[in-house]
């Protein structure tokens, strides 16, 4: 088993590799450097990366390895120093920041570790925060919404708000806000980290399902072995590069 | 230490500071601007009216004042005038002879109010013969000189030297006339008052009128210090009763001007009162979320020794810092306008307004200028001091009461 | 809010949009985010909603308080003495002098009186002279009128104090003259109702004129020019006296709208083929000229200007200190949420809409607590407006004369639509103004380090 994805990380390496035509999520040279006063950080030196469409990919390594930097890079959240991230044909990197905030409207959800609702809105209202953005009637918000809540468990809580729900509870309505637009990708910094290892179980299940349901595209990083056993690929992420991926087979 | 603390918490927050110190600096510097400049134009107001009455106290016939009625007359009035002007506190008491008349020449009549004066004493009060534009004020050789207003004489088209005839009632009741040559034109800047005033010498109007030993009016200039209350009451005793005479003091001659005072002093105060509340509510909202902070911080600060008690305390400082700072600054702000108001003036006139009557009282020259009153300034930084910190004191005493989490609530 | 039952369907939409059933519901507006943010902390929007408040109610108080001020000087001003708009002949206009009248034509009269604005309209004739009895007299501004129409044009019928208005008719000859006169002339001579005096004058042909006259009323009119000189006589007699037989020297004329006085007078000269412009001393040969009261009283007019110029005076310092404090609750309360907006922004709003929801925000604290300042401060100009302000709690005297109007113990004040609305429309953009910089702030958040913390 072991020696297999040795040799599947050997193929989709990063220099050798073949690239995937129809890959959904296309990462090339990418470095960034943070300046701090007189010191430079180098963060990422150098990533190329392929998500194939209907991915459920995991993205580890120690702390400083630079997994957020490159989930904010594909995120169209910062900028890298050199290369280029293409999701689904457009570019995130070089946009204005009005551009930037309609490329993740229009092409990413986002699950972060913390602090990921509105505190004064309900479960509801948070949900449909990204398709009022994009300008959905409210007719067509409320039937997307409800059904995907419902889904996830939360049909008695929709107006309930983020301080009277659980952690879990509250990764869920991250989850239905980050689905409700049908972003091509979901990119999740360490949802888990939060959570207790049965709540993390519970919750990664669930995107499982729901990535096989909706073949929606979904991206974490964490240090998480819960999250870890459920990927399909796992990135290694070492000082700024890939150090390898492996690919393995989940039930 | 916890000066020290509070000091370095002030400047931590250096926008929070900068904000709420300038809302106090503001507010303060504009009260105390806004006081020294009505001051300046009260005691301008004042001073005007005193002029316009005719001295700190005034002793007329009994009911001449009320009525201006031509037969309240003061008899016998060389030994009035002897017996005040040795009265203790008085600096001088200047006769006078008022009538209210026609002045007739061929082009038609007007009514004039004429004084009879004497110029060397008037002066001591304020100088007539600073608005002489044409002629001579009563000091040349002619026994029956006059000197009218500039609006009079546009009125009656007079020339310097024409004769005009003046028409008015002796104590007697009579009418009398009696002949005058126009000798000077003053000009007060004030139209209803050029249009009205004239002036003689005293003995031209005693001649006139038919009041020799008599007077209408003497006006008394009271000493460096002395008020006019306590010296109209000497006055009095030294005139005696017998001669039926009124003393007054100038606030009692124009009751008017000094409500108008009073009552323009007193919409100044309620409007500042009202900045005030203002102010003290975006002061208290700040310090509520300093309180705030502080209570987030408290496992902090427990940890280095410091308990709920201390944090009050802790808050009390750098309450007492902003609002030293901030009314520092205010001073500064407020000296500074009146430096530049005083110097400069904010001139009304400007927008066209050139005149404005206030109980019969003409004032003219309608720039304010700048006065400080040190008791006012005084008043008025104690009650920004007090107020300010009482804002501030409430929700840190409060809070500092509280256990941390019942604080959070408190304010959410 | 609606409450979802558990279905085991996943498609709940395809029975039917729920939130249609209930409009509105459900939806997630700017201004519903901005209220609910605002409720999020009581304190800190209580306290600002109330500094907000107090500005504009003090803003619309004061304005009510100086409109009621200058309504009053108006007032007092024009309605005895000037009437809304005067006719002179030119020459007198220039120069006031007793022969300087105009034929008092019925004609003329007429045509003023057709002028659509124009009420009512009292020729007059006005002489300087010498009241008195045997024991003093006192200078007087004569007045001829006709009762009738004078009664009509201003209030002074409504004004006696003492005895009654002239009748309509003067008393045939030989009886005393009936005179009315000012409360201050009847003060001075110390005369009432029923006492007798005599005038003496000089004529327009330069002969002395002399009458006996009959007191039958007192007026005191709040006019101190007025109440201290006036003595109303009939006009007749005054033109007798006068020596001015069928001749006046002016037309008082009262209209609909004080504020419209200007345009009046244009239409009455037009009428009767006068001049409407006060005379420059070149052209004062012959001929009507027609004048509004603010050319009567530029004082007045001026004293009005220069209050209303003030007005931007008040709402610098009022509006200043409000901004403080909308500046500062939004700026802590956008410093307590930047996490919020990192989040918000990352999930793809624009930094542009982040602005306009923070802007929505201090727009509705501007204008929440403003309507609540409207409502108090309309309600105790209201108050102020109907019973008056008891002048004598801030002062000990207040029987005062401004500009020759007399004031006393209560001021009225007058209450404006404009004087509610713009405080309120002045605070909604200072407070959004002052909201502009917090916004800006918070529009400028990278989302990034802000959600992880780093700054
Ligand atoms: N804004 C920044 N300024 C300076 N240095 C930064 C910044 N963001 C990240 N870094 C640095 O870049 C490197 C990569 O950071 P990154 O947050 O991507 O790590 P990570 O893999 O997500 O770690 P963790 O598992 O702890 O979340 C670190 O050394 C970090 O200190
Ligand atoms: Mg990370």
């Amino acid at each position: 088993m072991s020696t297999g994805i040795r040799a599947s990380a050997a193929i989709i390496g990063p220099r050798e590799a073949t690239w995937e035509q129809d890959a959904l999520v296309r990462v090339r040279g990418l470095t960034k450097v943070y300046r701090q006063g007189e010191l430079e950080v180098p963060a990422l030196r150098g990533v190329d990366l392929d998500l194939a469409a209907g991915e459920f990919s995991a993205m580890a390594g120690p702390s400083g390895s630079g997994k957020t930097t490159l989930l904010n890079m594909i995120g169209a959240l910062d900028r890298p120093t050199e290369g280029w991230v293409e999701v689904a044909g457009h570019r995130a990197n070089d946009l204005r920041r009005g551009e930037a905030a309609e490329f993740r409207l229009d092409h990413v959800g986002f699950i972060f570790q913390a602090y990921n609702l509105v505190p004064v809105l309900t479960a509801y209202e948070n949900a449909e925060f990204t398709l009022l953005l994009r300008g959905v009637p409210s007719g067509e918000r409320h039937r997307t919404v409800v059904p995907l809540l419902e889904r996830v468990g939360l049909a008695d809580m929709m107006n309930r708000r983020p301080p009277e729900l659980s952690g879990g509870q509250q990764q869920r309505v991250a989850i239905v806000r980050a689905l409700a637009t049908h972003p091509e990708v979901v990119l999740a910094d360490e949802p888990t980290a939060n959570l207790d290892s049965a709540t993390s179980g519970d919750l990664l299940d669930l995107m499982l399902e729901l990535n096989i349901e909706m073949g929606i595209t979904f991206l974490f990083s964490t240090h998480d072995e819960t999250v870890i056993k459920r990927a399909r690929r796992v990135i290694r992420l070492l000082d700024g590069r890939v150090d390898r991926v492996e690919v393995r087979e989940t039930g | 230490m916890i000066w020290k603390l509070a000091w370095r918490n002030l400047w931590r927050h250096r926008g929070r500071t900068l904000i709420m110190g300038s809302a106090v600096a503001f507010l303060y510097g504009l009260t105390l601007l806004g006081l020294s400049i009505n001051d300046d134009a009260h005691g301008r107001m004042l001073q005007e009216a005193i002029a316009a009455a005719g001295g700190d106290v005034l002793i007329h016939g009994d009911g001449y004042w009320d009525t201006r009625a031509s037969d309240r007359v003061i008899r016998s009035s060389d030994s009035a005038l002897g017996r005040v002007a040795d009265t203790e506190g008085v600096r001088l008491a200047i006769p006078r002879i008022l009538i209210s008349g026609l002045v007739s020449t061929s082009s038609g009549s007007s009514s004039v109010y004429l004084q009879g004066i004497r110029p060397e004493l008037e002066i001591e009060l304020t100088d007539p013969a600073d608005d002489l534009t044409h002629g001579s004020f009563l000091s040349d050789e002619r026994t029956d000189p006059l000197v009218l207003g500039s609006g009079l004489v546009d009125l009656l088209e007079l020339e310097l030297g024409d004769r005009v005839v003046l028409t008015a009632s002796d104590p007697e009741g009579e009418l009398v006339r009696a002949l005058f040559h126009l000798t000077g034109i003053v000009e007060t800047g004030v139209r209803a008052l050029d249009e009205t005033v004239g002036y003689t010498t005293i003995e031209a109007a005693r001649d006139a009128v038919a009041m020799e030993e008599m007077l209408s009016q003497i006006g008394v200039l009271a000493a460096e210090g002395v008020e006019p209350g306590p010296l109209a009451a000497r006055v009095s005793a030294a005139v005696g009763t017998e001669n039926a005479l009124e003393v007054l003091t100038w606030e009692e001659a124009v009751p008017e001007m000094v409500g108008f005072v009073e009552l323009d002093d007193a919409f100044g105060l309620i409007f500042m009162l009202v900045l005030l509340v203002v102010v003290l509510f975006s002061i208290t909202n700040t310090f509520l979320m300093a309180v705030m902070e502080r209570v987030r911080e408290l496992g902090l600060l427990n940890a280095l020794g410091l308990r709920g008690r201390e944090i009050g305390r802790l808050l009390i400082a750098e309450t007492l810092f902003l609002t030293a700072l901030a009314m520092a600054a205010g001073l500064v702000l407020g000296y500074g306008g009146h430096l530049a108001v005083s110097h400069f003036g904010i001139s009304v006139a400007a927008y066209g307004l050139e005149e404005i009557e206030i109980s019969g009282v003409e004032l003219s020259d309608l720039v304010f200028y700048s006065t400080i009153i040190p008791s006012r300034w005084l008043a008025a930084s104690l009650l920004v001091a007090g107020a300010t910190v009482a804002s501030a004191l409430y929700p840190a005493v409060r809070a500092s009461r509280l256990a941390p989490a019942e604080a959070m609530r408190f304010y959410e | 809010m609606w409450r979802s039952t558990q279905t085991s369907s996943p498609v709940v939409g395809s029975e039917g949009p729920r939130a249609d059933e209930i409009p509105g519901r459900g939806t997630l507006t700017s201004v519903k985010l901005a209220l609910r943010n605002l409720l999020r902390n009581r304190w800190r929007s209580g306290l600002t909603l109330a500094a907000v408040a107090v500005a504009v109610g003090l803003m619309i108080w004061m304005l009510s308080l100086y409109e009621g001020w200058l309504q009053e000087m108006v007032r007092g001003a024009t309605s005895v003495e000037t009437a809304q708009v005067q006719i002179h002949s030119a020459s007198y206009v220039e120069s006031p002098r007793v022969y300087r009248s105009f034929a008092a034509d019925s004609v003329l009269l007429q045509r003023i009186l057709d002028v659509p604005e124009v009420l009512s309209a009292s020729p007059r004739i006005e002489l300087a002279g010498l009241v008195g009895d045997e024991d003093r007299s006192q200078v007087a501004r004569i007045l001829g009128v006709d009762p009738v129409r004078e009664s009509e044009t201003t209030p002074v019928a409504d004004a006696v104090t003492a005895g009654r208005w002239l009748a309509p008719l003067p008393r045939p000859f030989p009886a005393a003259r009936e005179v009315v006169l000012g409360s201050g002339v009847a003060r001075q001579l110390q005369v009432g109702p029923g006492d007798e005096l005599v005038t003496f004058l000089e004529a327009a042909d330069g002969s002395l004129g002399n009458e006996l006259l009959e007191v039958v009323g007192v007026v005191q009119t709040g006019n101190t020019e007025i109440d201290r000189n006036a003595l109303y006589l009939h006009l007749s007699d005054a033109q007798a006296l006068g020596a001015l037989e069928g001749e006046i020297h002016e037309i008082a004329v009262r209209t609909e709208d004080l504020a419209r006085a200007r345009e009046t007078a244009v239409a009455i000269a037009e009428a009767v083929g006068a001049s409407s412009a006060t005379p420059s001393p070149a052209s004062v040969e012959g001929g009507l000229v027609v004048r509004p009261w603010q050319e009567i009283l530029p004082g007045i007019d001026q004293m009005i200007f220069v209050f209303r110029r003030s007005y931007w005076v008040l709402y610098l310092l009022v509006y200043i200190l409000a901004a403080v404090g909308v500046l500062n609750t939004q700026r802590m309360s956008a410093l307590e949420r930047r996490r919020e907006f990192g989040v918000m922004m990352a999930i793809g709003m624009r930094p542009r809409r982040m602005l306009r929801t923070l802007l929505v925000e201090t727009a509705v604290l501007g204008l929440v607590g403003g309507a609540i300042g409207c409502a108090f401060g309309t309600a105790l100009s209201w108050y102020h407006a109907t019973s008056g302000l008891d002048m004598s709690l801030l002062a000990r005297e207040t029987t005062f004369s401004y500009m020759g109007v007399s004031f006393s113990e209560r001021l009225y004040f007058v209450l404006r639509t404009g004087n509610v609305i713009q405080p309120l429309a002045v605070m909604v953009a200072v407070a959004v103004v002052s909201g502009l910089w917090p916004a800006i702030q918070a529009a400028r958040i990278d989302p990034a380090p802000t959600i992880a913390g780093r700054s």
